[in-house]
């Protein structure tokens, strides 16, 4: 913590003769940028998902006028809930944000940032992280719904029947999950680092 | 040195924000870190009101689904010749993960809005209450999700996994949950400006601005 009041009292942190360890202008800008980028990693990864997960499954119907067995194709995909269409808007969004603060980023780690860039990824670190919390939230109600069903309501369960389709949604939430809390950690980072520069 | 930290224009005047609490926050944060008395810092009205809020919204969100149930008398007639059957049936908001998620969450974010309260004049509690503060925010927005999303599947239905709407049935259920959510939505938005206003309050005192 010495280096660190150190540093700040100097010309502004930006002495090359600092420690490259500990937060210099920016604040830990090795992890920020390592955090951003398993954060465009994860929405990616969960888009891709998302938006795959499609299933048709034939179920046989017994018709008391046909002698035989008629087969009725359900299709299932992501558009079916309001939901998941919800998860992948916001899984969208918070990978294209993680791009443009992943140069932001890059700013901070160069040192030609201004003090308002870390406060700004901030602001937007913490709303992205209420938008995309919000966004798993919904998406992992229904896909529990849809894996346990629910006795009271009489909403029986389809994971049973459209396997892959469970496994994409599912896939999707988690991913949506980690980035959530990397979205957290980030915030938790720089606000941290921002905290320590004011003192 | 703590002093200098502190442009000298910034504590006269309040910069264009809003208020004297303001300003009077900041100025007793220069004067305690300069003076280097005590542990306490002034109190920031704005922020202690909204954590207030956040509380009084948490709690009641919490109380109202959990109190949150309906019980109605269905008729059923099995036959023409005998009297229709008087089945009654019952909704409650424990039936639903969902509902059961959101009750724990504004729990949770109610007993830290206390504690938060309670601590909030000491210097070195900043850092755990923000990031206690974005645990909360994180919990809240999420547990608002998951019980709105309950709320459009009841209201609603899905017609292509056959998912029947109930809330035709359980009318005062499902407004009495919806006034739950929309209460604790409005917590979440408390605690997400409340929040913001914390970042502003820290890097207008930061020592580059």
């Amino acid at each position: 913590m010495a280096t660190v009041d150190a540093t700040t009292a100097e010309s502004g942190g930006k002495d090359a003769a600092a420690a490259p360890a500990p937060p210099r202008a920016g604040g830990f800008p090795g992890a920020d940028l390592a955090l951003r980028l398993l954060l465009f990693a994860s929405t990616l990864a969960g888009l891709v998902v998302l938006a795959t997960a499609k299933q048709t499954v034939l179920f046989p119907v017994t018709l008391p006028q046909l002698p035989q067995v008629i087969f009725v194709s359900m299709p299932a995909k992501f558009k079916d809930s309001p939901a998941l269409i919800y998860l992948l808007v916001a899984l969208c969004v918070t990978c294209f944000y993680s791009l443009l603060t992943a140069l932001g980023s890059l700013k901070l780690i160069s040192g030609s940032s201004t003090p308002k860039t870390l406060f700004l990824l901030l602001l937007l670190d913490v709303f992205y992280a209420a938008v995309m919390a919000s966004a798993t939230g919904s998406g992992g109600g229904v896909a529990w719904i849809g894996l346990k069903g629910n006795s009271h309501t009489r909403w029986n369960k389809i994971c049973d029947s459209y396997g892959k389709f469970c496994r994409h949604i599912g896939a999707a939430v988690f991913l949506g999950l980690v980035a959530s809390i990397v979205l957290v950690l980030l915030a938790a980072l720089n606000a941290y680092s921002l905290y320590r520069r004011s003192r | 040195m703590e002093a200098s930290r502190v442009k000298p224009g910034f504590n006269g005047v309040g910069v264009g924000l809003d208020g004297s609490s303001r300003r009077g926050y900041m100025g007793g944060v220069g004067a305690a870190a300069a003076g280097g008395s005590g542990r306490r810092s002034p109190v920031d009205a704005c922020g202690v009101s909204l954590r207030v809020f956040v509380l009084a919204a948490t709690l009641v969100a919490a109380v109202v689904m959990g109190v949150d149930r309906q019980t109605r008398n269905i008729e059923i007639t099995l036959a023409d010749t005998l009297p229709p059957l008087q089945v009654p049936v019952t909704a409650k908001w424990s039936y639903s993960s969902a509902f059961v998620y959101f009750v724990v969450a504004n729990a949770m974010v109610c007993v830290f809005s206390a504690a938060a309260l309670a601590a909030c004049r000491r210097r070195g509690a900043v850092v755990p209450v923000m990031v206690g503060d974005l645990l909360a925010l994180a919990l809240l927005f999420s547990a608002v999700g998951a019980a709105a999303e309950f709320g459009i599947l009841g209201e609603r239905g899905n017609s292509h996994v056959r998912w029947a709407k109930v809330c035709n049935v359980y009318g005062a259920f499902c407004e009495r949950a919806m006034a739950a959510v929309i209460v604790s939505l409005i917590g979440a938005f408390a605690n997400l400006v409340m929040l913001m206003l914390t970042i502003l309050t820290i890097h207008k005192s930061s020592s580059y601005y």
